[in-house]
């Protein structure tokens, strides 16, 4: 019915086949495409955590990439339900004691707003408890942000705040309108306010320019009290001592304070299955995502390490159990690295680690571990003792592999440099178990 | 490795097998390039595009028999889009940017596409430059076989009227 168009068809693509192609090229375009396919992967992938220090206080942080979660529909439903409250479904999902806050309304919502030129800041409400403190806040803008990233904030009370870790989301938009982030602030010790009006100063990178909000607010309600048990138990571990000496159930996390032997042969890091099992096996275990442990200064042996609360629960026996910690040779529980030779003098036995680039701003470590999501550093030594402050770290799978890079505020330190670490991915077993009540 | 093993192989993440399923077909792709687009040069950045778009979305190919239409598909949509930004830029540029660069030899096919609608082009394009069959077709587009065999007619019926107009120019 058609030959003659058909015809003509075949013509044209006999004339198509005979036109001469630009072969050479083409397989290096194609690795070209495959470089820059993995290089945008990576830079999604590379949510980073920042985490900034009070004076003295160092804090360990789990990483855990939030495109990774599975949230369940039905707990979805419940948080979707508080107005504004969806976009961070996928925030909560992964922590059952955050859940528990939601559904027992204990988040509060405040709803103020500042806005400068084209962008907007709301603070949609808190979750406070003596622990801490998570702010959780959307950017609007009228145009579409390509990018934007916090560079600084920070909150304030009429009073002093108490010493702190506060960890909140790297680059969030990607041509978007409005996104969501939650700041998470960490007390180091106990803490009640007397007066619950705050301010949150943000300095915000949104596309290619530099916003500040300054957002004054009040939190309705004091928080609940905390519940201390105090155990003081001796434990030990594939030859490694130390005291577990309380446990303390708060709103938005369980604290447990322990002392190590400073007589062990090795350093134990963090202890990844720590959990918390009531007498029907249900467990609470390790913070997912943010601020896992305090306290681990140098030459200080009290660290406190969180969990999920299981604060709403009312178990009638609970248990501490631990079966699996990091830990690494006392002797070598540091990195040593040269970064104007660009050299790694040294790290623990165990996984391969490979210095991948250095600078006096910064380094690239590649770890032969998969999914490695622990931040391992809180502060660098130098030559001379100096400390340097690292003020920023980055963590991104690649393949089977993990990158970190810690980033440094000064180029002026004497090189080799030590970097002290806090997690790495070498275990001992054993089997711990004590009751908190 | 035949195709069907790299295909099975890229799908599950295998990045050599990728590679050498992009460099089995890469013929195929520019040829795809050069039906819509300009030059070589153009051609060139549109195998790194859809390189780049194919690797990010091999895993959803379900069936690997169907890998190479899949990248040409992606081909042809890179190159409509391109065609799309184009016009809005000439828009700007008007006539001030008539460039030599332009590549005549296909002039009349990149014409004949262009008389068609999209969808219609990357129809014509399958069937008659590429050789998929209707039934295969059907299947990608998850249609029925009688449905793609009447948008074959239709688009046949516009192209029939347009090589008339163009016939008719050429003995004026």
């Amino acid at each position: 019915m058609y030959e003659r168009e058909e015809e003509k068809l075949r013509q044209l693509k006999s004339q198509l086949e005979q036109q001469s192609l630009p072969l050479d090229e083409a397989d290096q375009m194609i690795r070209a495409g495959i470089a820059k396919a993995k290089a945008d992967r990576s830079k999604k992938n590379r949510r980073r955590k920042r985490i900034m220090w009070s004076a003295a206080l160092s804090a360990i942080l789990v990483l855990t990439f939030v495109t990774s979660i599975r949230v369940s529909t039905a707990f979805a439903n419940t948080v979707a339900s508080i107005p504004g409250m969806e976009p961070f479904v996928a925030m909560i999902q992964q922590d059952k004691g955050l859940q528990a806050i939601f559904k027992e309304d204990y988040y509060q919502k405040i709803g103020a707003s500042q806005t400068v030129r084209d962008f907007t800041m709301t603070i949609d409400g808190v979750i406070l408890d003596e622990t801490g403190m998570n702010v959780y806040y959307t950017i609007e803008s009228t145009k579409k942000m390509k990018t934007a990233s916090v560079n600084t904030i920070e909150i304030s009370n009429s009073r002093p705040m108490p010493e702190a870790g506060i960890s909140y989301g790297g680059m969030s938009a990607n041509d978007v309108f409005t996104y969501q982030e939650v700041m998470e602030i960490t007390f180091s010790k106990r803490n009640v306010f007397a007066d619950l009006n705050f301010t949150v100063e943000a300095e915000m990178d949104i596309d290619s320019s530099e916003v500040v909000f300054s957002i004054p607010f009040e939190v309705p309600e004091q928080t609940k009290p905390s519940k201390p048990y105090v155990l003081n138990k001796v434990m030990e571990m594939d030859g490694q001592h130390f005291i577990i000496d309380e446990v303390v159930i708060s709103l938005l996390r369980v604290g447990v304070q322990i002392t190590f032997n400073p007589n062990n042969t090795k350093k134990i890091l963090s202890f990844e299955d720590m959990r918390l099992v009531d007498e029907k096996g249900e467990v609470w275990s390790e913070i997912a995502n943010g601020v896992s442990a305090f306290g681990n200064e140098r030459g200080k042996t009290t660290h406190t390490f969180f969990l999920q609360s299981n604060y709403f629960s009312k178990p009638k026996k609970l248990y501490l159990q631990i079966n699996k910690a990091q830990a690494v040779k006392q002797e070598q529980a540091f990195l040593e690295v040269n970064t104007d030779t660009k050299e790694l003098l040294s790290y623990p036995d165990g996984p391969q680690l490979q210095l991948v680039d250095a600078s006096r701003n910064g380094i690239d470590l590649l770890l032969t571990v998969k999914d490695f999501h622990h931040d391992p550093f809180t502060t660098a030594i130098d030559a001379k003792g100096k400390e340097i402050t690292i003020s920023s770290f980055s963590l991104y799978g690649e393949g089977d592999a993990t990158h970190w890079g810690p980033a440094f505020e000064t180029t002026s330190y004497t090189n080799p440099i030590r970097l002290e670490l806090h997690a790495y991915p070498t275990y001992i077993e054993g089997d711990v178990k004590v009751e908190v009540k | 490795m035949d195709e069907m093993e790299l295909s099975r192989k890229a799908n599950a993440g295998d990045e050599a097998a990728f590679l050498a399923l992009l460099q089995t077909y890469k013929e195929d792709l520019l040829r795809t390039a050069l039906a819509f687009l300009k030059n070589d040069q153009d051609a060139l950045e549109a195998l790194q595009e859809v390189t780049v778009r194919a690797y990010n979305k091999i895993h959803t190919v379900k069936e690997p028999e169907y890998a190479k239409t899949w990248l040409i598909r992606i081909m042809i949509n890179y190159c409509q889009d391109q065609l799309k930004r184009q016009k809005r830029i000439h828009h700007w540029k008007t006539v001030v940017d008539h460039q030599g660069t332009e590549d005549v030899s296909q002039l009349e096919l990149k014409e004949a596409l262009a008389s068609l609608p999209e969808k219609e082009q990357q129809l014509i394009y399958l069937k008659y430059f590429q050789d998929v069959k209707i039934k295969d077709i059907a299947k990608l587009e998850n249609i029925p076989e009688g449905t793609v065999k009447s948008r074959l007619h239709k688009t046949l019926r516009t192209l029939r009227v347009y090589f008339e107009d163009e016939g008719g120019r050429e003995h004026v």
